[in-house]
């Protein structure tokens, strides 16, 4: 994800709104406006004209549907434009599919979660679209146990720039495939282990590979938060 | 083209003569005995759904969007209260963009108003403790009085929301606790012979039923709420049950059925699956069917006479 489009997240300040339609199944429409202001290459969707006519905008359209008591359908898509510091519309969209099974009966215990999404980021230069990093990744988390989870993922960033490759100059494409573990002693708390192995292409015999190793260690303290689903 | 204008416009006004007329209020619950109990108060003004059937953990209600879509057009939304529903409700509820029934709004209902409350905690309330709750046990409807307390509140909030019925959903609250009484005679004389009698549950959540029955609780297979058992903490519990001579472990439909019929089998104990909630196994589908088999099937198995393989 990185590797296309940069981190996620807006810095900047804006306005942004949802609206539930009334569809028959849950479809959500959500569209905000921002303000682009500064060049930062860890935020390249931010864009970065401050021109006063520069007003980013956003859009995702995200439906779900229940498939029966434990699984849902979810699509979502998403669109982003706005101008960049080189006064052209860049812009980026992407579409996901999420397909996530909880048993009613032992929620806590038992499901699994698929997902896919594909994401790209092009800019219009004379009136010509110019398709810039793309890629997408897919992954299915299995839960085990109250305590055990699982997992896989596997993800590809084409015409991207990365840390590890070419000190991010040159376009080139990056696969990555990683497998996970979590053990959850308790809804407070959470270790997990992950390992990774990454094969770069610079498109001119450059093939140079990334393995990692991360554990990590979560503890909630304050508040029971809700359960995102 | 004139005539087949007319002859839709006369079907369409047709389809719209046969739509059956809507209840005046539509309830959704965090529960399924709050909606049962809303039914039967509500009578024929209400249709009441629970966003939590009677067999999933009302702790763990995957908060899906579809949920959200259910109560978007809700008049009156009963959460258990008592952070039962903390782990779902507070993304639901926002969700369904329902400004009536928000907390706070006109529309929203804790049913535990009134209710006294059992195992509040005191002191300092830490994660170390596991998942409990702090404002005190969350499972009061496992005691037939607190229905009637129940019933008595959803009364007034409907009679508030829909004063043209008032006089009938009072009717129907009186009705409702008169039967709950009567029942309740019932399954007190069911209970009596093993008043003062030991059981273990998995989870803390048949506090307010030992409570109303004069049961002991002696322990609970979870080590801690929402803790999972190790094998050493399952073999502690069947030998302390083993020395203690406690005979019934009882676990809702879903919780693990393994760790509770471990602990009964090296305790010489029967492990009893029953529901605490509407709906949770075939025919108990309404509060009074819950208690009736539930009621049973504790005093079975307390008995010797029936239950899982000891």
């Amino acid at each position: 994800m990185a590797n296309s489009i940069g981190e996620e997240g807006f810095k900047d300040a804006g306005l942004e709104a949802a609206w539930l339609t009334p569809l028959p199944w849950f479809a959500e429409l959500t569209g905000g406006v921002y303000q682009g202001i500064g060049v930062d290459d860890d935020h390249p969707l931010d864009f970065g004209s401050s021109r006063h006519d520069n007003v980013p905008f956003l859009g995702h359209f995200k439906n779900q549907f229940d498939l029966n008591d434990a699984t849902t359908l979810e699509l979502g898509q998403s669109f982003i434009q706005g101008r960049g510091s080189d006064a052209d519309l860049h812009n980026a969209f992407g579409a996901d599919l999420t397909i996530r099974n909880v048993p009613l009966k032992n929620a806590n215990r038992r499901g699994w979660i698929l997902m896919g999404e594909y994401l790209q980021k092009g800019s219009r230069v004379g009136g010509a679209y110019h398709q810039e990093q793309h890629g997408g990744y897919a992954s299915f988390q299995v839960r085990l146990s109250q305590v055990w989870w699982m997992g896989v993922r596997g993800e590809q960033a084409r015409d991207c720039t990365t840390d590890f490759l070419f000190d991010g100059a040159v376009p080139g494409k990056v696969t990555r495939g990683s497998v996970n573990v979590a053990w959850m002693p308790s809804e407070f708390s959470f270790v997990r282990l992950e390992y990774s192995r990454a094969n770069a292409d610079d498109g001119h015999g450059a093939k140079p590979t990334d393995d990692r190793i991360m554990a990590q260690l979560s503890y909630t303290i304050g508040y029971h938060p809700a359960h995102a689903y | 083209m004139k005539s087949l204008i007319r002859s839709l416009c006369v079907s369409i006004l047709g389809l719209l003569a046969s739509v059956p007329s809507f209840a005046d209020l539509k309830v959704a619950t965090s529960l399924s005995d709050l909606a049962s109990v809303a039914q039967f108060v509500g009578g024929k003004h209400v249709t009441a759904q629970s966003l939590c059937p009677g067999y999933a953990d009302p702790h763990f209600v995957p908060a899906k969007p579809s949920l959200m879509n259910a109560i978007q057009h809700a008049d009156v939304f009963v959460s258990t209260g008592l952070e039962l529903d903390a782990g779902w409700l507070p993304l639901v509820l926002p969700g369904s963009r329902n400004p009536n029934i928000q907390q706070g709004a006109k529309g929203f209902v804790d049913a535990s108003d009134g209710i006294t409350v059992l195992e509040k905690p005191t002191g300092t309330v830490s994660r170390a403790e596991g998942d409990i709750h702090p404002l005190g046990n969350p499972h009061y409807y496992a005691d037939p009085k607190n229905l009637e307390i129940v019933a008595s509140h959803l009364a007034d909030v409907f009679s508030r929301r829909d004063p043209a019925n008032a006089a009938e959903y009072a009717a129907n609250a009186k009705a409702f606790q008169e039967r709950m009484e009567s029942s309740l005679a019932k399954w007190e004389k069911a209970m009596a012979p093993y008043k003062g009698a030991s059981i273990v549950t998995y989870h803390p959540n048949f506090v307010y039923f030992a409570d109303r029955f004069g049961l002991k609780l002696f322990g609970t297979v979870e080590p801690k709420p929402g803790i999972p058992p190790s094998p050493h903490y399952v073999n502690e519990l069947a030998e302390s049950m083993r020395k203690a001579g406690v005979k019934v472990v009882v676990y809702q439909p879903y919780y693990n059925a393994d760790p509770n019929e471990q602990v009964a089998k090296r305790a010489g104990a029967i492990a009893v699956e029953v529901a605490t909630e509407a709906g949770g196994l075939p025919g108990n589908d309404d509060v009074f069917a819950k208690f009736d088999v539930l009621v049973s099937s504790v005093a079975g198995a307390l008995s010797g006479k029936s239950g899982g393989a000891r």
